[in-house]
């Protein structure tokens, strides 16, 4: 091999050596140099190299052009300032991986120097090209996959930085896998510890917004559940499951909900099976599939937060009594007070809107909970309770506007949301609308009764009765299957379910989203969705029949009366008169009364008569549009409803819906 | 390796003498060895992917040196088309098991660069000839060889994971007597495997599926959802969610490919129910090459498995008290129900199916489920009516059929528009994952015997309205009674043979089954064997029996409302009409008894044939139990 040394234009082994260990570094050496069109280290062309040479110089300074490649990579990366902590753990990680690299290319050069200085060109030790290759083939390797990920990584960060180191590192390849996890260990490190701080004391510190958390600063405390932090879903990385990304977010949520919003100041940390399961291995966070010490973390520290959270909210906001409160006193679960109340204020409601007064009604709110058993309430919670009066647009009644109303503020307002509280009075409107139908046809009903017995003796009112109580009957079938259907297998269901799932409820959320279906359910059931609207509009149009129906008895009773208080004056002159022994009555004074009794049929009877057929006629065709709308919907349990009120085939579907036909025709 | 010829690669003209020659060629194979280019000798630009290296030799050289040369120059192919196969089986799409065989493949490579470091160490001492050389090469020649072979099979047959393994394992078997190839071939088989066993270990001991490459023998299926099961009648999830890829499955694992299959299965339906549950291996799970160790360490998972899945199954789904419910209103084991149910809907099940309102159907059996004893079974809101397109007949047809040979015989729906709700009523019930795993609707609309309910009680109002009957008409209606007489036997023999006899043994056989099950594949088979059991001896698998029974049942159906008719207008009374009537009755009776001998026949026919099924025979005597039908019947043969 030592015949090439006399020749001078033949580089000899030794320089290439030299030169390529500078190439090892990415330097240009004196006859290799980086060749930036081929991207590649290329002896220059003025010295001659055999081509066997040619080939093992490329092959060997392979290295030196994937070393300059990471090597720009990290430069460049530590000098921009948004590269985030993670990008920084990434860097430094990296240059550790290049200083091995360094340390490999010194001991290369001192047996260089040692091999020069000897003056050895054959022996032990001796640094040969061959034996370069053998000594670059690993770090080659290494390199290789860093230039490789380098490559992918090119402007990611934070999270979505993690996850494509992670997808490097499930590799077949145990020198690579581990390379990468080694890498991946780095890079976790500040996520890791950005996880902690967040689920155990709720701090976000994030100035480089790589977190998968996100915290909008402006968002006041009331919405702070809601609004203020949220999943930056670029920044989950791949090893975090959506699941339990979600958890870390509700724990450090709800750290923060209780230290700011509850003012509790409840440290998880103490408790001792947090303590147990805390973990400081950072590799856990992404050998998940492996072992469950990081997920049992998350899930201890999970659970113990949104425990302590609920624990507060119900023992100190006692969210179980306002839930019951507003069950009792908007859905009208407390009965006897509605009743009483709707006793006091029947008459000033049936005035229109515009002479109501709130303080008033305050005042007659205030009596009917003092009568009943709702004074035995909490006062906190009853100091809650208002009335309210809705906007009054035209000539309404006192019935349409008045409301209740329940005020509630602090951390139970997270759960009872503006949002919610309208949902309520809607739908205490529509329970109150259908609770005055039966009060109403109730009074009717009364009355019926009570003149039923009175009316006996004047038998030209047999039909007209007999009609209007069949009418008031079937009225009250209708509104009482109403009242059982929304009463039983509505609210009754539906807050069944409620309680289960609140009493379940693992966090918040679970709680919110509980609440939020009942809600959901109920407006549904009660008719009060968009879907719905058609449907709940009919039923509107049957109660204002009931309305009239009750307006028109009352007409038609108070002159019944008179008549029959001037029959009964009659009588009873008649009577005094025979006592007298007079004449009980004139000619005249027979045929004055005989007109006045003709007219009574003429213009009342008759009139009133016909109007009750005409009334049941319409009610009976609203009645049967109802049903065959309801057979038809989407929910189960209206066309359960259906089944209900006509369960004996009383309306007559297909005639109502011929009926219809013809009408519009 | 090819002579030069019309190849026009120029080699440096060669003067020297043979020795000089001989140290150029050595420094040249040692090049060539690297895969680097020679000055005598160089290597032929690659025609195709795989394809195999050549070479071209100087011509100059001296023959005997190029004869030697020439039986060195494999090598270098080898090492080449090794090299290639590392670098490419680095890429990602190749799966893990070809990265880990890629790295192995590497360290031995080292070793090879090593040794070539020494030649040349000694070649620069002047110490190395091509003799020499040939003689250090042996060994390494015939590992190169290996490696070069074992690149080639994977790269031809494309393989990734599995494949892969069970080639490696291949290739260890074949090399048994060559020791040194032998553990060249395992420790390549050692670092393919690892990567393997740990997507293996997750699957049996986790049940979970890390797959990134498409490598793992088991494959899920995401269309399949788990929902599905309780409509669809086949029992797909539960077999396809997760299926094995046969050309997946490593050789050494063949055997326990069903086991390591159900093993993740099971877990897998116990996490998706949300349990918890530690089932990590005693010790870290790596390949051996002792076959046994492995079973037993696949065993030991399985019985894990599937210990908890029944556990879960019969404990927290309380499965044995959900399969009693059924047969409360499958199996007609809740009498009062069935009656009362009956009772309340069977004005409205008389109605054609078109006619019938289902709601007003399910508010009734709600009624009737709430007023009997049923109400206290806790999973009676599970139960719903449903009315189907077909008659039950054709029904247990489609159902007996399934996976013979007759089942496109039946495969067309028969959708009668002209049944009443009474032929088309049957039960439903609504089985929630994971007891829809052994309920699932395949097997629930099995659960429908229920086919002679509407008879009994036809008959018993036959008997009401018969009682109506004067004395002084008895005599017009001996002949109909008594053929009424002998209807209600059979009838109410056929149903005691059903219930008693048939359905309340094998029940037994099945609750001792499924208590003493170990896993949930006992149950599965005990239930299906009890239902399989049932059906058979229920004559409900045979057609031939199947039509007749129905047959019968029609006479008895049509004489029922023939004689209800007759009763009612009290036609019999005219005497015109008397003979008119006799006739018809005398009809319905050859018919009738007929169909029963022929029934009969049948039944004797199968029982002297098969000896086993010896519950048939009962039925023939409790229907001719004081030999009534021994005349007929011995006639027939006669």
């Amino acid at each position: 091999p030592n015949k090439k040394s006399g020749d001078s234009s033949i580089i000899s082994e030794a320089a290439l050596i030299k030169d390529l260990i500078y190439n090892l570094q990415g330097i240009d050496g004196k006859y290799i140099k980086f060749d930036v069109n081929a991207a590649a280290f290329r002896p220059s062309k003025i010295a001659d190299i055999s081509t066997s040479r040619k080939d093992i110089v490329s092959k060997i300074s392979e290295c030196g052009w994937l070393y300059l490649k990471v090597r720009k990579y990290t430069d460049l990366r530590s000098l921009e300032k948004s590269f985030g902590l993670v990008g920084q753990c990434f860097c430094a990680a990296l240059n550790n991986e290049l200083t091995e690299f360094y340390h490999l290319v010194a001991v290369l050069d001192s047996q260089a120097l040692q091999d020069e200085d000897q003056g050895v060109t054959v022996g032990e030790g001796v640094l040969t090209l061959r034996r370069l290759l053998l000594w670059s083939y690993e770090p080659l390797v290494r390199l290789r996959s860093l230039a490789a990920l380098v490559d992918v990584c090119q402007g990611k960060k934070g999270g979505s930085l993690a996850s494509i180191i992670y997808s490097y590192s499930q590799h077949g390849d145990v020198t690579i896998k581990c390379l990468m996890e080694y890498l991946l260990m780095k890079v976790v490190q500040p996520i890791f510890v950005t996880i902690i701080r967040w689920i155990y004391e709720g701090e976000l510190q994030d100035s480089y917004n790589e977190f998968f958390v996100s915290s909008d600063p402006t968002v006041k405390e009331d919405k702070l559940w809601h609004e203020k932090y949220s999943l930056r879903k670029s920044m989950i990385p791949s090893f975090i499951p959506m699941e339990q990304a979600r958890k870390i977010l509700l724990t450090g949520k709800s750290i923060n909900f209780l230290h700011h919003v509850c003012h509790d100041e409840t440290n998880v940390r103490e408790l001792e099976a947090v303590k147990l399961a805390e973990t400081h291995q950072v590799e856990t966070i992404f050998r998940q599939d492996s072992n469950q010490i990081f997920d049992r973390m998350v899930e201890t520290v999970y659970e113990e937060t949104s425990t302590a959270l609920l624990e507060v909210l119900q023992k100190r906001y006692k969210f179980l009594d306002h839930l019951q409160a507003l069950r009792r006193y908007l859905l009208l679960g407390q009965g006897d007070f509605i009743r009483h109340l709707m006793d006091l204020l029947h008459d000033d409601l049936s005035k229109s809107a515009t002479s109501l007064y709130l303080h008033n009604l305050s005042g007659v709110l205030e009596t009917a909970i003092r009568g009943t058993n709702a004074q035995f309430d909490d006062s906190d919670i009853l100091k809650r309770l208002d009335v309210r009066l809705l906007e009054v647009s035209g000539n309404e009644v006192g019935w349409d506007v008045f409301s209740l109303d329940y005020r509630v503020d602090g951390p139970i307002s997270t759960v009872f949301t503006p949002e919610c509280m309208i949902i309520y009075l809607r739908i205490f409107n529509f329970l109150w609308r259908a609770k005055r139908m039966e009060y109403a046809l109730s009074a009717i009903w009364r009355e019926q009764v009570a003149n039923a017995r009175l009316l006996r003796n004047m038998p030209e009112l047999t039909e007209i009765l007999h009609n209007s109580h069949m009418l008031c009957s079937q009225m009250i079938h209708f509104v009482q299957q109403m009242q059982y259907y929304i009463n039983f297998e509505v609210l009754e269901c539906s807050w069944e379910q409620l309680l289960l799932k609140v009493n379940e409820a693992k966090d918040l959320d679970h709680v919110i989203a509980a609440h939020q279906e009942f809600l959901d359910t109920i407006t549904c059931r009660c008719l009060l969705d968009v879907e719905s609207s058609k449907i709940l509009a009919e039923l509107r149009a049957i109660f204002d029949q009931i309305i009239i129906f009750q307006l028109s008895q009352r007409k038609f009773y108070e002159k019944t009366k008179h008549e029959l208080h001037l029959r009964d004056l009659f009588e009873e002159n008649m009577k005094k008169r025979t006592a007298l022994n007079e004449w009980g009555i004139t000619e005249a004074e027979e045929e004055v009364e005989m007109n006045r009794r003709k007219e009574f049929i003429e213009k009342e009877v008759k009139v009133s008569s016909s109007a009750v057929i005409v009334l049941a006629n319409s009610y009976r065709l609203m009645v049967g549009g109802f049903l065959s709308e309801l057979a038809s919907h989407s929910d189960q349990g209206l066309t359960y409803l259906s089944f209900r009120l006509n369960f004996n085939e009383h309306y007559n579907l297909k005639e109502v819906e011929n009926l219809i036909s013809k009408t519009e025709r | 390796v090819r002579e030069i010829g019309n190849n026009d690669q120029i080699f440096p003209t060669v003067k020297s003498s043979t020795s000089i020659q001989e140290q150029e060629i050595i420094e040249d194979i040692l090049f060539i060895m690297e895969g680097v280019t020679g000055r005598h000798i160089k290597e032929i630009p690659l025609s195709e992917n795989y394809g195999r290296r050549d070479f071209n030799i100087d011509p100059s050289i001296d023959p005997m040196n190029k004869e030697l040369i020439k039986r060195m120059l494999p090598l270098c192919s080898d090492y080449s088309t090794v090299v290639r196969f590392i670098e490419e089986k680095q890429a990602f799409e190749y799966g893990l098991v070809n990265q880990a065989v890629g790295a192995a493949m590497r360290s031995l490579i080292n070793d090879y660069l090593v040794l070539i470091c020494q030649l040349e160490h000694q070649s620069r001492e002047g110490q190395l000839t091509l003799q020499k050389l040939w003689y250090y090469m042996q060994p390494t020649i015939r590992t190169m060889e290996i490696l070069a072979s074992i690149s080639n099979a994977i790269n031809q047959g494309e393989c990734t994971g599995g494949a892969v393994l069970s080639l490696l394992y291949e290739k260890t078997h074949k090399h048994t007597g060559d020791k040194r190839a032998q553990d060249l071939c395992s420790f390549l088989m050692q670092s393919a495997n690892k990567p393997y066993f740990d997507i293996l270990e997750k699957w049996i001991f986790k049940g979970a599926i890390v797959d990134t490459y498409a490598e793992f023998m088991i494959e899920e299926r995401q269309s399949l959802v788990k929902e599905r099961l309780q409509n669809d009648y086949n029992d797909d999830y539960w077999e396809q969610h997760y299926i094995i890829c046969r050309d997946r499955v490593p050789v050494f694992l063949e055997r326990q490919a069903g086991l390591i299959l159900n093993t993740g299965k099971y877990l897998n339906v116990v996490r998706l129910c949300g349990e918890h549950f530690q089932s990590t291996p005693s010790k870290p799970f790596v390949y051996t090459d002792n076959e046994r160790e492995l079973a037993s360490r696949i065993n030991e998972a399985y019985a894990y498995a599937s210990g908890l899945l029944l556990n879960m199954l019969l404990e927290k789904q309380r499965l044995m008290d959900r399969l009693r419910s059924i047969k409360h209103y499958f199996l007609l084991n809740q009498g009062d129900f069935i009656v009362q149910f009956m009772d309340l809907a069977e004005e409205e099940l008389r109605k054609n199916m078109n006619d019938i309102q289902e709601s007003r159907l399910e508010a009734l059996l709600e009624l009737s489920l709430r007023t009997s004893a049923a109400n206290i079974d806790q999973f009676k809101d599970d139960v719903r009516p449903e009315l189907l397109k077909y008659d039950l007949v054709s029904q247990i047809f489609k159902i007996a059929s399934i996976e013979t040979k007759r089942e496109k015989e039946y495969a067309i729906e028969h959708s009668d528009e002209n049944l009443t709700g009474l032929e088309a009523f049957a039960f439903n019930y609504v089985v929630k994952w994971p007891v829809s795993l052994v309920l699932n609707k395949k097997v629930s609309i099995i659960y429908h015997p229920s086919f002679f309910i509407h008879l009994t009680k036809d008959f018993t109002s036959t008997w009401v309205t018969s009682k109506r009957v004067k004395s002084n008409d008895w005599e017009k209606y001996t002949a109909a009674f008594a053929l009424r007489q002998r209807m209600l036997n059979f009838v109410h023999n056929l149903q005691y043979y059903m219930l008693l006899e048939v359905i309340e043994p094998n029940w037994h056989q099945l609750e001792k089954a499924i208590s003493s099950a170990k896993n949930i594949d006992d149950v599965l088979e005990a239930h299906n064997e009890f239902l399989s059991s049932s059906m058979r001896d229920c004559m409900l698998t045979n057609p031939e029996l199947l039509s007749m029974i129905h047959k019968l049942m029609v006479v008895c159906v049509t004489y029922s409302n023939c004689m209800q008719k007759a009763l009612k207008s009290g036609s019999a009374r005219g005497s015109s009409h008397t003979i008119e009537f006799q006739n018809t009755i005398s009809k319905f009776d050859d018919n009738f008894s007929a169909l029963l001998v022929r029934l009969l026949d049948k039944v004797l026919d199968f029982s002297l044939c098969s000896m086993t099924d010896l519950k048939l025979v009962n039925i023939l005597h409790r229907l001719d139990f004081n030999g009534f039908y021994q005349d007929q019947l011995e006639a027939r043969h006669g």
